[in-house]
């Protein structure tokens, strides 16, 4: 025997002993069916509409109150877009009065994707945006929506 | 301060404020040991998501927070190769002297320039508010350093080579 039988990692074998990422989704939402690309593009779609009707407010609660958690790094990417897009089109002096009328779970997600969208190289041009948007949320909820992001399985 | 670094440092102050809560946390590996979980990664459950806050594509920093320990990584703004080069002696000065600075990583994680890494430990010997402003003002005192070096090695050269040319 080439390999030394004492150096083998026996505990790694066991598989009662190991962790993976999928055993931590929480099952409120491992239940939830993935989205498909035509999908989250016609609920992109929708979203710009109410956008371009000038309902900022409401685009944005739309896409915060129903994030793909359950789908592919492709399709949150498309959603991503959808966001960032909402968050640039606001008035930096309409935000705080944006920020203080989402619900304290819609400020937990907007906080998830001002991450997301700064961890991405595409939304360099804006990142100015993505931290006054930070500001904002910070100055009316505090740390807590940070807190909730660090924790939380559920990604966007 | 100038407009567009204020939001930045505070996004960063806030962020770690929420991210350094640190507890001592024993590996679930090996007996009697106590390691930094965010450097073993040995489960998944012990890390928590990571934190991203980029001004733009040159200044980033990267938290990565577990259960017993932080690493923050720090990308400072290079904008012309004098700087990448002053950048590289000035990391390598400090981290060649890690021991002295605590919570200096000794290598920097990959793409970013400076790592610090907070364990329980740091967080039961010193204040936790007094390293957050450690880090932040590591960050706005750096840019200002590194300019300034980049001012003076220019007067340098320019003087340099006057002197060098005029005995021709």
């Amino acid at each position: 025997m080439a390999v030394d039988f004492r150096r083998i990692d026996i505990d790694a074998l066991d598989p009662e002993n190991s962790v993976e990422p999928e055993h931590l989704i929480p099952p409120s939402i491992a239940n939830l069916p993935p989205l498909s690309v035509p999908e989250i593009q016609s609920i992109g779609q929708s979203i710009r509409g109410s956008l371009s009707r000038g309902d900022n407010y409401g685009a944005l609660q739309a896409a915060l109150d129903q994030p793909p958690y359950t789908s592919s790094e492709e399709i949150k990417n498309i959603h991503l877009a959808t966001v960032l897009e909402i968050l640039s089109t606001i008035k930096s002096s309409d935000m705080s009065r944006v920020v203080e009328k989402l619900s304290s779970e819609q400020r937990d997600t907007l906080i998830k994707y001002l991450y997301k969208g700064m961890s991405v190289p595409e939304s360099h041009g804006i990142s100015g945006v993505l931290l006054a948007w930070f500001e904002k949320v910070t100055e009316v909820a505090g740390l807590g929506p940070i807190v909730r992001h660090l924790s939380d399985r559920r990604t966007v | 301060m100038s407009q567009s670094l204020r939001p930045y440092l505070d996004c960063v102050r806030s962020s770690l404020t929420a991210a350094i809560c640190l507890e001592n946390f024993s590996s679930q590996v090996v007996e009697r040991h106590n390691r930094p979980e965010v450097e073993a990664q040995t489960s998944p459950e012990l890390l928590l998501n990571p934190l991203t806050i980029s001004r733009n594509e040159n200044e980033k920093v990267l938290i990565e927070p577990s259960i017993n320990s932080i690493r923050i990584s720090i990308k400072i703004k290079q904008a012309d190769e004098i700087e990448r080069l002053l950048v590289h002696k000035f990391t390598r000065f400090l981290t060649g002297r890690a021991e002295a600075f605590m919570i200096l990583r000794r290598k920097p994680v990959k793409d970013y320039d400076i790592s610090f890494l907070i364990t329980n430990f740091h967080t039961e010997q010193m204040l936790k508010h007094k390293l957050v402003d450690f880090i932040i003002q590591f960050m706005e005192e750096v840019d200002k350093e590194i300019s300034e070096m980049k001012l003076f090695l220019n007067a340098r050269a320019r003087f340099v080579a006057e002197a060098f040319l005029t005995n021709v």
